[in-house]
């Protein structure tokens, strides 16, 4: 995989009215060391490695004056490279969710049905025991207010699988709280029914409700990062 | 007289030309969708004005490539008047059915307002009810209407009597006052060598009703709907406008 780098720019003899304007309002910031400014467009393409040397110039610039540029106004310069070395990876999701206002923790202002894998609720079927004083506490805040509470997205998953159910409710409802605006915008993004998150990004997501994922799939996941797993599909209203 | 109006991808003035070449002119037109390659029906055509693909990439840059556009050369090439309006003039340009380009206003703006333009040439299809002279008002709307050609070619342009109409202001002085939008030799509209296309920035479908504030794109609708013998055979060949494949 090569990487096509084009640099389309004005030919030089011509008026660059939108650079001239530019200058001006540089001029007006106080950057008046700046004499002259051009505006180009920069455009690259991913290319088959099945064409290479001569043959892919060739077919660049083809490119370039049948399309990608205005022969009449513009020149162009080609520079090939090496694709970077991620395997053909979708879109980098945000790993730090956009904050949201702090808002008190109560059910009623949740306006979205979340689902916790029910496998998960009757693995803990156990009493509310056995958390360390410290965890303990952290639950009673997270089920109180969400002021100064730690980020649910950055819970750590066995902390989480020890809590009683209705806590770990309270837990899937404060991650929508929290996190409402980022998680609608991950699955509008991705045109998405569901989205599956762990520590703050999405991992996988499907179309529609037939793929949601299985109870011992989000577990493996949460397992995987020792961090909590969340499902979110897309709100009632 | 049979008008095919060619609508692209985000073309928005179609439905305009259509009020005028019916509801005005009486005449009758189809709207053409790109990608058709059968313009054989139809006595003249116009590419209307809007942003065909957005204007992705640069005006007109994606639409020259339609289907429609290689039939739309074939037709002109068989001496059928073909008139592009502001977009239209823009694909016609990027096809290089016509010379030049437009580019982005001077002064970056939008512009939407009545300019007039100085009738420079008339022995053509499309100003012959002009006389030489005649200042015509008419409205622009465009943000990318700044005519620029090579100066070779413009010199060529001008021996060969291709630029039709300049900016001027109401009495017909063609100044860099009157020129909204930094276009070269304040030029609104040009022909190309065989006379048959005409691109214009202005748009003669919204100023063919006084309600509307001008009537003086009607000037050109009847010019084109009454072909002038220009001492060219019109042919009547037209099995080349169907192309295989359409």
């Amino acid at each position: 995989m090569a990487i096509a780098e084009i640099h389309v720019v004005l030919k030089p003899t011509l008026l660059d009215a939108q650079g001239a304007t530019v200058l001006k309002a540089l001029h007006q910031l106080n950057h008046t060391q700046v004499r002259n400014v051009r505006i180009g467009k920069y455009i690259t393409l991913e290319v088959d490695d099945a064409l290479a040397g001569p043959a892919l110039q060739q077919q660049l610039d083809l490119m370039c004056q049948q399309l990608l540029t205005n022969p009449v106004i513009e020149d162009y310069e080609i520079t090939l490279g090496a694709a970077p070395a991620t395997a053909g990876a979708t879109a980098v999701t945000p790993p730090l969710p956009i904050a949201e206002p702090m808002v008190a923790a109560t059910t009623t202002t949740n306006t979205v049905t979340t689902t916790t894998p029910a496998g998960l609720m009757a693995a803990s079927g156990a009493p509310p025991s056995a958390l360390a004083p410290s965890e303990q506490l952290a639950a009673e805040q997270i089920s109180r207010s969400d002021v100064g509470t730690p980020d649910p997205f950055a819970m750590d998953y066995d902390t989480y699988q020890a809590l009683p159910a209705n806590e770990r409710l309270a837990v899937q409802d404060m991650a929508w709280q929290r996190h409402g605006t980022w998680i609608r915008q991950q699955l509008a993004d991705r045109r998405a029914a569901w989205v599956l998150c762990v520590g703050g990004q999405v991992m996988e997501s499907g179309a529609s409700l037939d793929s949601y994922p299985s109870d011992a799939h989000i577990d493996q996941l949460g397992r995987a990062n020792h961090s909590v797993p969340y499902v979110f599909t897309q709100p009632s209203t | 007289m049979h008008f095919g109006i060619i609508v692209f991808p985000g073309t928005n003035c179609e439905r305009d030309c259509a009020h005028v070449v019916r509801d005005l002119m009486g005449h009758t037109c189809t709207l053409v969708w790109h990608e058709s390659t059968d313009l054989s029906m139809f006595d003249a055509v116009i590419l209307p004005g809007g942003f065909a693909y957005g204007d992705y990439l640069r005006t007109g840059a994606i639409a020259k490539f339609s289907p429609v556009m290689d039939t739309v050369e074939l037709f002109a090439g068989l001496g059928k008047p073909v008139i592009g309006i502001c977009n239209g003039f823009q694909i016609l340009c990027e096809a290089g059915f016509l010379p030049g380009t437009l580019r982005r206003n001077e002064h970056q703006h939008f512009i939407c307002r009545n300019v007039h333009l100085r009738v420079e040439h008339n022995d053509n299809q499309f100003l012959h009810q002009n006389a030489i002279g005649d200042v015509l008002t008419m409205p622009i709307r465009h943000g990318e209407g700044s005519y620029y050609v090579d100066p070779d070619t413009l010199v060529d342009m001008e021996a060969r009597n291709q630029i039709l109409l300049r900016y001027c202001d109401a009495t017909g002085n063609v100044t860099p006052e009157a020129n909204p939008n930094g276009s070269v030799g304040n030029i609104a509209g040009v022909m190309n060598e065989a006379s048959t296309i005409f691109g214009l920035m202005p748009h003669p479908e919204a100023a063919s009703e006084i309600i509307l504030g001008s009537s003086d794109g009607l000037y050109i609708w009847r010019s084109i709907v009454s072909p002038l013998a220009l001492g060219r055979a019109v042919t009547e060949d037209t099995s080349l406008l169907n192309l295989p494949g359409s």
